[in-house]
C-alpha cells in the first residue's frame, strides 16, 4: 500500500525562464490522509526545491494557500488528495489575478481594493480609552457577523467572472466587509464608505453569479452581502433623492 | 525579477462550470419576460379590435410552434422563478431579534403565496369567461 | 468615487423580478397554452370583456412595464459580460430605450382600448 502514488500536474511559471506558464508532472507518494498541500510540500522537499508556493497555517485559518485544484478555488491545505484518487490533479495559481511566479500570485490589486471600502471603524465623535468600549448588543453584533469571518484568501476572487471581465470591480470580499461595516452598530462612516460600495465599481457591479459563496471556505457568503448592500444603497438612493441635503 | 503574467479570461468562461452555465440560463430567462410581456399587449391590443380578432390570434396560437415557443418559455420562466425565490432570503433576510429565519421559510411562503395567486388567476379567468 | 445612479433601474429590475416570478409562470401557462388549446374555455365575447377590464388593462401595463425593465437590466448585462464590454453604453442605451418605448407601448393600448 505504501508506494501507491498520484499524479499532480501542477503550472509553472519561472518569470526569468519561462515566456509564459507550462505544466510539469509529479509523481506524489499517495496518503489517505494528505493534502494538496503536503503533495506541494513533498514535492518541494524531495523533488523540486524551486517550486514556488504560499501556505502558512495548514488549518484553513490564513488564508495564504488558495489555489485552482482541477479547475476550482479552493484552500489546499483543507483538499485531500482521496477525493479524486486514483485521477490526477491539476493545480494552477488563483485565476483573475496575474501569476507572480509558479502558484504564486499578485495580490497587490486585492490590497487597493480592500483598501477603497476603509474595512475600520469610522468615529466621528471618538471616545478617550478611559470611557471604555463602544457598547454592542448581541443583535446588533449578529447583523453583521457572518460578514466579518472572512480569512482574505481571495478564492471568492477567483471564482467570480465579474471580476475577470471587469477588473476594476472592488469584488467579494472586500465588498462584503466594506458591507460589514456599514452594519456595524458602531460605525459612523456610513456616506464617506457608500461612495465606494454604491459605486460603479462596488455593488453594482456584482450581476449575482453566486459563485464567491459556494467557494468561501468560511461561509461569509460574500454574494449575500452584496445583494444586501444593494438594496442599502438603493434605500439611500431614494432618500437622498426626497431628502433635501442637510436634513438627511 | 518581476515579470506578472496574466492569463486572458476565455470568452466561453460561462461553460466552464455548470454553476455558471446555469447562470447564464437563468439570465437568459429574461428574454422570455420581455417576449411573454409584449405578447400580453399584443394579446389586449387583439382584444380591443373585437371578439373576432381575438379568436384568430388565439387560433393562430394553437399552431404546435407557438405552443412548443410557449412551453420552452414556461420552462424559462419557472428558472427564474426558482431562482428568484431561492435568492430572495440572501437579499432580504428576515429577522427575529438576534435569529435569522431559516431561508427554507421564506422559500416555502413565496410558494405558497404564488400557489395562491395562481389558484386567483385561473379562477378569475375561468368563471368570466 | 461617486455614487452610482444604478438604484433608479435597479429598482425597477428587482421589482420586475418579484413581479415576474410571482404572476408569469401561472399567466404563461393558462394565458399562451391552455387558452390557445382551448382547455381553459372562453367565450370570445366573455374573454374580450375579461381582456379589457380596466383592472386587467392595468395589470398589462405594470406587467410590460417593470417585465421589460428587469428584462433589459438583464439583458444588458449579459451582453456585457457575453464580451461585449466595449459596447456597454450603447447596449446600455438600447435596453433601457427599449424598455422605455415597449412600456409607452403599452400604456397607449391599455388606454385607448
Ligand atoms: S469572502 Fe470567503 S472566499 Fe472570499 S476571501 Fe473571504 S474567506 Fe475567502
Ligand atoms: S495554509 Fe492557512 S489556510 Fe491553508
Amino acid at each position: 500500500m505504501a508506494d501507491e502514488t498520484i499524479i499532480l500536474r501542477v503550472l509553472r511559471y519561472r518569470p526569468e525562464q519561462d515566456s509564459e506558464p507550462t505544466f510539469q508532472e509529479y509523481e506524489v507518494p499517495y496518503r489517505k490522509d494528505w493534502v494538496v498541500l503536503d503533495a506541494l510540500n513533498w514535492i518541494k522537499e524531495y523533488k523540486d526545491g524551486t517550486l514556488s508556493f504560499r501556505w502558512s497555517c495548514r488549518m484553513g485559518v490564513c488564508g495564504s494557500c488558495g489555489m485552482m485544484v482541477n479547475g476550482r478555488a479552493r484552500l489546499t491545505c483543507n483538499t485531500f488528495l482521496r477525493e479524486f484518487y486514483p485521477n490526477p490533479i491539476t493545480v494552477e495559481p488563483l485565476v483573475n489575478f496575474d501569476i507572480e511566479r509558479d502558484l504564486v500570485i499578485c495580490m497587490d490589486p486585492f490590497i487597493e481594493k480592500l483598501k477603497r471600502v476603509k474595512p475600520w471603524i469610522i468615529r466621528e465623535d471618538v471616545k478617550p480609552v478611559e470611557d471604555g468600549p463602544y457598547e454592542q448588543s448581541p443583535a446588533e453584533l449578529y447583523r453583521y457577523k457572518q460578514f466579518s469571518m472572512c480569512i482574505n484568501c481571495m478564492l471568492c476572487y477567483a471564482a467570480c467572472p465579474v471580476v475577470g471581465l471587469h477588473p476594476e470591480f472592488i469584488g467579494p470580499a472586500a465588498l462584503a466587509l466594506g458591507i460589514r461595516y456599514l452594519l456595524d452598530s458602531r460605525d459612523q462612516g456610513w456616506d464617506e464608505r457608500m461612495e465606494e460600495v454604491a459605486s460603479h465599481d462596488g455593488v453594482w457591479g456584482c450581476t449575482f453569479v453566486g459563485e464567491c459563496s459556494e467557494v468561501c471556505p468560511k461561509h461569509v457568503d460574500p454574494a449575500a452581502a452584496i445583494q444586501q448592500g444593494k438594496v442599502m444603497a438603493t434605500l439611500d438612493w431614494f432618500k437622498r433623492l426626497l431628502m433635501p441635503r442637510g436634513q438627511r | 525579477m518581476r515579470r506578472p503574467y496574466r492569463r486572458p479570461m476565455p470568452k466561453t468562461w460561462w461553460l466552464k462550470h455548470p454553476h455558471y452555465t446555469l447562470f447564464m440560463l437563468r439570465e437568459l430567462s429574461a428574454v422570455f419576460v420581455i417576449y411573454f410581456a409584449l405578447w400580453t399587449v399584443c394579446l389586449v391590443q387583439r382584444a380591443g379590435q373585437g371578439a373576432e380578432a381575438l379568436s384568430r390570434f388565439l387560433q393562430t396560437m394553437k399552431g404546435p410552434g407557438w405552443i412548443l415557443w410557449h412551453l420552452i418559455g414556461l420552462a424559462f420562466v419557472l428558472l427564474h422563478t426558482y431562482t428568484w425565490f431561492a435568492t430572495a432570503p440572501k437579499v432580504m433576510p428576515v429577522r427575529r431579534g438576534a435569529e435569522k429565519v431559516p431561508d427554507g421559510v421564506i422559500i416555502a411562503a413565496q410558494w405558497i403565496v404564488l400557489l395562491i395567486v395562481s389558484v386567483i388567476f385561473v379562477v378569475l379567468l375561468a368563471a368570466t369567461t | 468615487m461617486a455614487r452610482s445612479n444604478e438604484p433608479a433601474v435597479w429598482s425597477l429590475f428587482a421589482g420586475g423580478g418579484a413581479l415576474t416570478a410571482l404572476i408569469l409562470p401561472v399567466h404563461a401557462l393558462a394565458l399562451t397554452i391552455l387558452l390557445p388549446l382551448g382547455v381553459i374555455e372562453a367565450d370570445s365575447e366573455k374573454l374580450v370583456a375579461f381582456l379589457g377590464h380596466p383592472l386587467f388593462r392595468l395589470y398589462m401595463f405594470v406587467l410590460a412595464l417593470l417585465g421589460l425593465f428587469h428584462g433589459a437590466h438583464r439583458l444588458r448585462f449579459t451582453l456585457i459580460d457575453l464580451g461585449l464590454h466595449a459596447l456597454a453604453t450603447p447596449i446600455t442605451w438600447l435596453c433601457y430605450g427599449g424598455a422605455t418605448i415597449g412600456s409607452l407601448v403599452a400604456l397607449w393600448v391599455a388606454v385607448s382600448f
